[in-house]
């Protein structure tokens, strides 16, 4: 098992010294970092607490809210961005080929580039996590919750890590699948109501006495809501009761879990249809 | 070897290879000729395992390469004709990327990188940028990428194209330089009279068909085809051309002999070439050089395929 991970670790080394030390772009990455620190500070500033505000909620929580909320759009904007251009850019340059005949195989180059995103991602938000950590000193909020928090960003940044380097395998163009990705993140965050709607509507599956959300619980949207929701205002996740036999409960967690599933899925079907599926492209 | 049996590809309805059988001894240069749309870089894809065959069965050094595709590629080493490089690193680590991709150790990466530097002509660029190189420059160092594993097999998709006449001249040199070495070299080219200097054997395809194939002399054995002789005499150019008027075995002189130089066609052997030298130099003819142009890949070609695409 260690001389399986200490393999996987050399065969990711070279792509992650490739993109951050050869590559020479400290001076972008640093500028990523800045920006984020500059616009978090920026934000918080503007939204300093005024006194009233401060009396009926705990300074810590705001500043949690505030941060929490950019992270969020941040690494929903940037992470699907960067990652759908992991291979659509190598492909526009002509150096995928020379890269797979590089020595190492599907799972270490899809892994190295998808850690060398998620490296990119956690330095450009790295400097935000001390001011996220210092919350809970100032009341309102739980270190348990900040983890909660930061755990379920995580889940979606790896989320779309993988989706992003599924359609850049997919995908010759970088307009093509930054196109595809803006449409998968629009269907994975307002899809899922349409479809609840159109559900409603039909009054297929909801019972009129219950909660009439389904797949919105697996909107992003709704899984932020509900943690904030239990952050901000102590409420318990919101649960339904489905049509499968009144008992199933849905709440934000199962949400995120589901992600993470995906995540791991996705994963797997790269690595397992990268060779075939630039093979059938070749053809 | 290389080893290609009843090998088909088809792309949709076009069938872009047509059963080709092919062997490639250990090793050999190996000269694949065909005109645009023959089949030769569907061939060279299957063959570096970037595509699947429709049927057929390609191996080299005994492993099917649909089967094994990256312990071929541990064996092999493949120059693409579209290729692009990291254009933003420097020339060593760019090869020190590669190598560390490959899992050579650390310490020996230095010296690795230098021999290979050093055959491929680049030392001098070791330390400038991959993006400031010549056209030139950047083929060898494509080629030096693919050597720093040490492959047993190189396969080149037009390696001298869009190359000054110097570059293709060095490149030359590198793969002779590289067959000394023995490595067995599967390359595709247009420009004929360049494969016929370093190929020691040549397949010609056609609508993804093979139509000839063999070691260049048996080739041009079987094919009939003259080779072509150029002589330089300093004087005595009337004895020069009764002598070789009076030869059998030559089909056509030059009549238009510019500069005391004979370019003479002929059907013979090496034995025979030799004797016709004897011959001159007994009848007192000042021979100043006797040239065998050699490669009469050109002829071959023309001879043997229609100009027809799949």
């Amino acid at each position: 098992m260690i001389g399986a991970i200490r393999k996987l670790a050399g065969a990711i080394k070279p792509v992650i010294i490739l993109e951050y030390v050869y590559r020479r772009n400290h001076l972008h990455n640093f500028s990523y970092a800045l920006s984020a620190l500059v616009v978090c500070v920026c934000i918080l500033y503007g939204q300093w607490p005024s006194e009233a505000e401060a009396c009926s909620r705990p300074m810590g929580n705001i500043f949690f809210s505030y941060i929490f909320f950019f992270m969020i759009t941040f690494s929903t904007i940037i992470v699907p961005l960067r990652a759908s251009m992991i291979f659509t850019l190598e492909k526009e340059k002509n150096t995928l080929t020379l890269l797979r005949f590089s020595g190492l195989n599907a799972m270490e180059i899809i892994m190295s580039k998808d850690f060398a995103c998620l490296i990119f991602i956690a330095f450009t938000l790295s400097p935000l996590i001390p001011f996220i950590m210092a919350c809970p000193v100032f009341g309102g909020i739980s270190y348990a919750l900040v983890c909660e928090g930061l755990a379920l960003l995580t889940i979606f940044i790896v989320f779309y890590i993988n989706a992003g380097t599924a359609l850049s395998i997919m995908f010759k163009k970088n307009s093509a699948a930054i196109s595809a990705m803006v449409l998968l993140l629009l269907a994975m965050h307002l899809g899922s109501y349409e479809i609840d709607n159109y559900l409603n509507k039909s009054n297929l599956f909801f019972d009129k006495g219950y909660n009439n959300k389904l797949f919105a619980y697996f909107s992003p949207i709704e899984i932020y809501m509900q943690f904030f929701d239990k952050c901000f205002f102590y409420q318990n996740p919101q649960q339904i009761k489905t049509y499968l036999d009144g008992k199933m409960q849905l709440t934000y967690l199962h949400g995120a879990l589901a992600y993470l599933a995906a995540s791991i899925m996705l994963f797997l079907a790269n690595v397992k249809f990268f060779e075939k599926f630039l093979k059938w492209r070749e053809a | 070897m290389i080893e290609i049996k009843n090998l088909y590809k088809y792309y949709g309805n076009l069938m872009a290879v047509n059963n080709l059988n092919l062997y490639v001894e250990k090793g050999e240069i190996f000269g694949f000729i065909g005109p645009n749309g023959a089949g030769k870089s569907t061939t060279i894809k299957i063959l570096s395992t970037l595509l699947n065959p429709s049927a057929g069965i390609c191996r080299i050094n005994g492993i099917n390469v649909v089967e094994e595709p990256y312990k071929i590629r541990g064996i092999m080493g493949y120059m693409p004709d579209l290729f692009g490089l990291y254009e933003e690193l420097k020339v060593f680590e760019y090869l020190d990327f590669f190598a560390a991709c490959y899992r050579i150790a650390y310490k020996e990466r230095d010296a690795i990188i230098n021999d290979i530097l050093e055959l491929t002509d680049l030392s001098i660029k070791k330390d400038s940028p991959v993006g400031s190189l010549s056209r030139g420059m950047k083929q060898r160092l494509c080629l030096a990428k693919t050597l720093i594993h040490d492959p047993l097999v190189l396969i080149l998709d037009e390696p001298a194209s869009g190359l000054d006449p110097r570059g293709r001249v060095e490149m030359r040199m590198l793969l002779n330089e590289l067959r000394k070495m023995g490595k067995t070299i599967f390359v595709s080219s247009h420009i004929l009279t360049e494969l016929a200097d370093f190929c020691t054997s040549v397949g010609i395809i056609e609508t993804g068909r093979l139509v000839v194939a063999g070691k260049i002399e048996d080739v041009i054995k079987s094919q009939g085809v003259s080779r072509h002789i150029k002589i330089k005499v300093l004087d005595k150019m009337q004895e020069c051309e009764n002598i070789l008027k009076s030869n059998a075995e030559i089909t056509s002189i030059d009549p238009a002999v510019v500069e005391k130089i004979f370019n003479i066609e002929m059907r013979a052997d090496d034995p025979a070439l030799a004797e016709l030298l004897k011959t001159l130099i007994h009848n007192g003819i000042p021979v100043v050089s006797f040239h065998d142009k050699g490669g009469n890949l050109e002829d071959i070609f023309m001879k043997v395929t229609k100009g027809q695409v799949s």
